[in-house]
């Protein structure tokens, strides 16, 4: 059943892993300060090598300990009276105090370091996940070339994006992009939704690319796509909420380093790849979204897509109660 | 997505604020001033005194601070030519037989003291309350000029006040060696008067001095460092609009030995004080407020100072404010301050 439809049925955000930085963004004593699903939250590592991620504020007088804040072994330190927490968000030090106030703490979020990025655990209700993030057997994987990476903030819901994942019809008029008919297909189990696609694509850099890929959702905001064409290329994208209006898109690329490949043709893989995903920001940057879109007979299955999709933005509780 | 404010507590407190120095305005001179997220035009009379008005022309919305001519004791508008006088009222439209009854703006009181321009903020129009007093540094043979700092900080007045007894900051922002002890803090509305002792370790041995820090109100404080030089620093903090505040640091040394010797001294306790401020700018620029902070056993006397604050803002404006800051959509926008000081004048 689709939600209410007379408010916004994406009201809030979804239940599922959000990808923060690749691991290579944040080095061990690193702080940085983040705004991700309306909320400011401070993102670090350890000298250990641990990724935490906790809301900002400081519970004492309000700091915000992405601004200031210092890793100090295992934990963070406040930059205004030096309070220090652990990665569970637990006070663990007033130096200038006897004793620390028992409730002393900040909220902390799962956190799941998988294939070169950094996830966030995000539900409304705070469950803990029950799910995770799949290792990526192309991540290190010796005869992959090095990673490449990008990061875009787009104003859109996130929805627009991950509705690409069912938009057949966008691919000629959007990416030049002839799918071979009666090749496109969607897949839905569980948190997992799958695009198979055969197509020729006439990038925006040239030449003719004929290809077959795999694009795979892993909840509602990390996406692995497998394109077998010239090359075996992998494209990561993940995109996170910033607030109601924007998101944080990061993606990765890399392609498996075939005899005779040189670096003109992975550069203009790639250059495809970027310039790909920006003919998408143009129309997600501009387009409204519509609750009962006009469909045609030559449409992929957006209500199906929106169905799966929904199920991200459904509490839990009410989803049990469904399920009675 | 309507934007909610960042504090709880309201953005404009009572009292009286720096909106310039009074070396930056000579007589004949027309600047434009925006404060309290208020236009507003300031102007000095040829007889040299100093009148703020609200900036737009009531005839047809002129900025009179954009194009504005004094003329004898009065501004004139740079639309139509229609005369001001320093309590805001027309007082001449060259091609017109009649004044219009309510051709006036609104004016602000002024106060011009210690080479400061200040005016006086009430959110409801009421007239001050309290003074400023005369600082007996100023315009003292005896003391320099000021030595003058300027920023602009995204903060709240209260919250940036609130460091004064916050005596745990000191160390751990300011890497003091210890927490500051205050022997005395007395919290009176509308003043704070706080004097802690001081330890310096000089080459020469230990010198005891002071700290006296004398706050009048949100907007103004002078802080005495006595001990190895006399120092005042005074500050001012004016709100600009919802997001920023307009700092200003005003020192003067007791002279000391030749000027060379006076200058070398007080501009090295000028740039420490400058960098303690921007020490703590960054904790400022990006902290929330919580009404209620986990406080310690060592923290200074934070609850009692949250309790002086309440003194500045109305019931009514704190309950906006909180509203407002909740999400709370029956909140009814804040009037001008014009309108206040209508309704104010009518009831």
């Amino acid at each position: 059943m689709m939600p209410d439809t007379k408010t916004n049925p994406w009201a809030g955000f979804a239940r599922g892993w959000f990808m923060l930085m690749f691991s290579e963004e944040l080095k061990p004593g690193d702080v940085v300060p983040m705004k991700r699903f309306d909320q400011e939250l401070v993102l670090f590592r350890t000298e250990s090598g641990e990724p935490k991620v906790l809301d900002a504020y400081c519970p004492h007088m309000g700091a915000h300990l992405g601004h200031g804040g210092k890793i100090e072994g295992e934990g963070i330190v406040c930059p205004f009276h030096a309070w220090k927490f652990d990665g569970t968000g637990k006070c663990i030090e007033i130096p200038y105090a006897k004793r620390i106030p028992p409730k002393a703490a900040v909220a902390c979020w799962p956190v799941m370091e998988r294939n070169g990025m950094i996830f966030v655990w995000h539900d409304r209700e705070k469950s803990q996940p029950d799910w995770e993030i799949p290792a990526l057997e192309e991540w290190d994987d010796p005869e992959f070339l090095p990673w490449r990476y990008a990061k875009l903030q787009i104003k859109t819901p996130p929805l627009a994006i991950a509705e690409n994942l069912a938009d057949a019809g966008h691919f000629i008029p959007v990416h030049n992009t002839h799918p071979v008919p009666g090749s496109f297909s969607n897949t839905y189990t569980d948190h997992i939704g799958q695009q198979k696609i055969k197509a020729v694509a006439y990038p925006v850099h040239g030449g003719k690319d004929e290809f077959e890929s795999t694009a795979t959702y892993y909840g509602p905001a990390y996406q692995v796509t497998k394109m077998y064409g010239k090359g075996l290329g992998v494209i990561i994208n993940a995109h996170t909420p910033i607030d109601d209006d924007n998101v944080m898109l990061r993606f990765g690329v890399s392609m498996k380093a075939v005899e005779g490949m040189t670096d003109e043709l992975i550069d203009h893989f790639i250059d495809n790849m970027r310039d790909g995903y920006l003919q998408d920001v143009q129309i997600w940057e501009n387009k409204i979204y519509l609750d009962r879109p006009i469909l045609c007979d030559g449409d992929g299955p957006i209500g199906e897509f929106r169905r799966w999709y929904a199920q991200f933005y459904t509490p839990r509780s009410s989803a049990a109660d469904a399920a009675e | 997505m309507s934007k909610r404010p960042r504090f709880p507590i309201p953005r404009y407190p009572r009292g009286w604020f720096q909106v310039a120095y009074s070396d930056e305005l000579d007589s004949g001179d027309v600047m434009p001033l925006k404060y309290f997220g208020v236009e507003m035009v300031m102007f000095r009379t040829e007889d040299g005194e100093v009148s703020v008005l609200d900036a737009f022309c009531p005839h047809m919305g002129a900025h009179l601070g954009h194009g504005g001519k004094v003329e004898g004791g009065g501004l004139v508008c740079p639309f139509h030519a229609w005369k001001f006088d320093g309590s805001g009222k027309c007082t001449e439209v060259p091609y017109a037989k009649h004044l219009p009854r309510k051709a006036n703006v609104t004016a602000w009181p002024v106060i011009e003291r210690n080479g400061i321009i200040m005016v006086w903020h009430d959110i409801e129009g009421k007239e001050p309350a309290w003074d400023i007093p005369q600082i007996p540094e100023w315009n003292n043979d005896a003391w320099t000029p000021y030595w003058k700092q300027r920023w602009k900080l995204r903060t709240h007045n209260q919250d940036m006040c609130e460091n004064v007894v916050d005596k745990a900051h000191f160390r751990y922002v300011h890497g003091m060696e210890i927490v500051p002890q205050p022997h005395t803090i007395k919290l009176e509305y509308p003043r704070i008067n706080m004097i802690t002792d001081a330890l310096y370790n000089t080459p020469r041995g230990d010198v005891t001095g002071e700290l006296d820090v004398e706050v009048h109100g949100f907007g103004f404080s002078v802080s005495r460092f006595r001990g190895i030089v006399e120092t005042t620093n005074m500050a001012s903090v004016t709100p600009i609009d919802d997001e920023y505040c307009d700092v200003r640091f005003s020192f003067t040394v007791k002279k000391i030995g030749g000027a060379e010797i006076t200058e070398g001294v007080g501009k090295a306790f000028t740039r420490e004080i400058a960098r303690q401020l921007e020490e703590d700018a960054p904790v400022w620029e990006n902290k929330a407020f919580f009404n209620q902070p986990m406080l310690c056993d060592g923290d200074g006397p934070i609850a009692d100072f949250r309790k002086w604050c309440t003194h500045f803002y109305p019931e009514w404006y704190h309950k906006q404010a909180q509203a407002e800051y909740d999400g709370l959509k029956e909140v009814s926008k804040p009037l001008t301050l014009a309108e206040r000081r209508r309704r104010l004048a009518a009831a």
